[in-house]
């Protein structure tokens, strides 16, 4: 139940009539908009960055512009163009999410899988260690590595990855679980395939759909992981532009003077989560085995 | 029951061992050690050694991680080596303006994701629902730093309103002191409820369902008498622990919040010992917060388990 609570939030669906057609229409439209939002954006982060007149890290304009034609969002204290750092935002911020969930993803499943057909002590040692993990908050957790290692883009994804790997491991191993009981595990170890192959060739691949489908549900928890560090100063470090970091630390005190340095990085920053926490509201609803489940578990 | 309840304990050992050393020594691989921020870019080795001798950083890890773990046990947390105090001394001068906070955070947590729960339960896939629904997954999405930021930005701009500068105790003048304290719980608790409202609902849509509901309505019982004895009478208990779940999870929302209204609790005295390098704060605050998780989800498991007893026989989900 835990990492159902932590992160895919299974929450009991009561269908007491069955899913009518209405019901149906709903959700996807819910996924729809989340999807388009995300797809918006994803499109915002691979060609914007090609069409936006200015760059990022250039201070040739003045401080403070005031939004205007040259610059739609204004201009922060450095006289850098903030639609400019919006825009390259999305390429930092969705980079970040997806590359922290696929090590999340490919490193859960890895782990999930062999802890879970080995068994025994393998097992138990895996499952103690993913306890300790599990054992703190996520931002706390994240906070005191990303303070050990030192704040870089590449350490934040390393980190969130890594930190995502006992979540995931233990959703796989309950589906490795079920599955190396099936029949065709067992056809293959009659074949004497060897238990590399049958992990990596069988088990692996069959696990691998769900556990990727299950772990995009993260993403919208993930990138605001990440704004939240970057916000903290223990993130995506200046001068990148990064939606958390630019609303953070000195340019918080112009924001009464500039109050468009606040607006823009955090609307853009909500719109990705929400895009991305609607697509995994919908798909939660179809695929997330816990959310089926019922009862006093969740 | 009994045989369970000490299985689980006793599982508890080992991961309170493991959280116990991976506090430790993941703040002892942070990089830019304490002594050298202190003195400043200027010390020589020798006074950075000195220092360092003075705070035993200069022994071997697993000497200084028994010293550590043997005074935590006995109840000596140790010294802050910023604040020049016990750690102790320093979380409780703390704890009131966080444990302010939390409480008036988990009264909105409580009170707005049960409404939004329970309405949007009994309207199930009706607009109210589908409107509620999406207002928490909004809330969800939106970051608190952002609303925070927001909050305190907008009405300074509109209405050069600002909440007063210094801290207030609620004693000394409670107004001025709810202007400090109301924006940030609200905010964080809206949050929140927003998490908490979804399984409210969850849970009120699954008691819904079941036979005693019929039964309770064909008594003739009203609509609001049926869903608050019988539905909401049911669901209390699973309800009651998530809402204990969702304030041990504030510790990483208070960081943030205690950090944007500049209030100076326990959130904000993590952030800066893990700045500063504190080695002394940040193993008990992230020992003290891994040990309320872990006993928190102890007692819902168990809880559980006294509940269903399929759980017992099976030995439970692990963990």
């Amino acid at each position: 139940m835990r990492e159902a609570e932590l992160t895919l939030e299974g929450v009991p669906e009561a269908h007491p009539h069955g899913v009518g057609w209405r019901t149906l229409a709903r959700r996807r439209m819910m996924g729809v908009v989340g999807a388009a939002i995300l797809l918006f954006l994803g499109l915002v982060a691979v060609v914007g960055p090609y069409l936006v007149p200015h760059d990022p890290y250039s201070q040739d304009a003045d401080s403070f512009v005031r939004p205007n034609l040259e610059h739609p969002f204004g201009t922060d204290k450095l006289g850098r163009d903030v639609l400019a750092r919006v825009v390259y935002g999305a390429r930092i911020s969705l980079g970040i999410g997806f590359a922290a969930v696929s090590i999340g993803v490919l490193g859960g499943s890895l782990l999930g899988v062999i802890s879970a057909y080995f068994g025994g002590a393998i097992d138990y040692v895996s499952q103690r260690i993913v306890e300790v993990i599990l054992a703190f908050p996520l931002l706390v957790l994240l906070l005191v590595i990303v303070a050990a290692v030192g704040p870089s883009i590449q350490n934040v994804i390393f980190i969130m990855g890594i930190v995502m790997i006992p979540i995931m491991s233990r959703v796989v191993r309950s589906i490795v679980y079920s599955e190396k009981e099936q029949p065709y595990i067992e056809a293959a170890r009659a074949l004497g395939a060897s238990n590399a192959r049958i992990l990596f060739i069988h088990l692996f691949p069959s696990v691998f759909p769900l556990a990727a489908i299950l772990a995009s549900l993260t993403l919208g928890g993930m990138i605001l992981a990440e704004a939240s560090l970057s916000f903290l100063g223990l993130g995506v470090p200046p001068p990148n532009p990064s939606w958390g970091a630019d609303m953070s630390g000195n340019a918080r005190d112009y924001f009464q003077h500039a109050p468009w340095l606040a607006i823009f990085p955090g609307l853009a920053l909500s719109l990705t989560i929400l895009g991305a926490n609607l697509l995994a509201e919908s798909v939660r609803d179809i695929v997330d085995p816990f959310a089926k489940q019922s009862g006093p578990g969740r | 029951m009994t045989g369970y309840v000490i299985r689980r304990l006793a599982a508890l050992v080992p991961i309170l061992i493991g959280v116990s050393v991976a506090v430790f020594l993941l703040v002892r691989i942070m990089p830019g050690n304490f002594a050298q921020l202190m003195l400043g870019p200027n010390a020589t080795p020798e006074q950075i050694q000195s220092l360092e001798h003075e705070y035993g950083l200069d022994k071997p890890v697993f000497e200084q991680y028994v010293d550590w773990i043997s005074g935590v046990s006995r109840g000596d947390l140790g010294r802050s080596y910023l604040q020049g105090r016990g750690v102790a001394e320093e979380i409780v001068s703390r704890l009131p303006i966080t444990g302010q906070l939390l409480i008036m955070t988990m009264g909105t947590t409580a009170i707005l994701g049960l409404a939004i729960g329970v309405v949007s339960a009994m309207n199930h896939r009706r607009p109210a629902d589908n409107l509620l629904r999406m207002v928490s997954i909004i809330g969800m999405s939106v970051p608190t730093f952002w609303v925070a930021t927001l909050v305190i930005l907008l009405p300074s701009l509109f209405f050069s309103y600002a909440p007063p500068f210094k801290h207030v105790g609620f004693f000394q003048n409670p107004w001025d002191n709810l202007r400090q304290y109301g924006p940030p719980a609200l905010v964080l608790g809206f949050a929140s409820a927003c998490g908490f409202a979804r399984i409210v609902r969850g849970s009120v849509l699954g008691v819904l369902g079941q036979d005693f509901m019929r039964t309770a309505r064909a008594k003739g019982l009203s609509e609001p008498v049926v869903v608050r004895r019988h539905a909401l009478g049911n669901v209390m208990l699973p309800i009651v622990t998530i809402l204990g779940l969702e304030a041990a999870t504030l510790m990483g929302g208070t960081v943030i919040i205690e950090q944007v209204f500049a209030l100076n609790g326990l959130g904000r005295l993590f952030y800066e010992s893990v700045t500063m390098r504190d080695y002394p704060v940040i193993q008990v605050m992230a020992l003290y917060t891994a040990v309320v998780f872990v006993v928190l989800f102890l007692i819902i498991d168990l809880m559980y388990a006294w509940l269903d007893p399929r759980v017992r026989l099976t030995g439970g989900r692990s963990a």
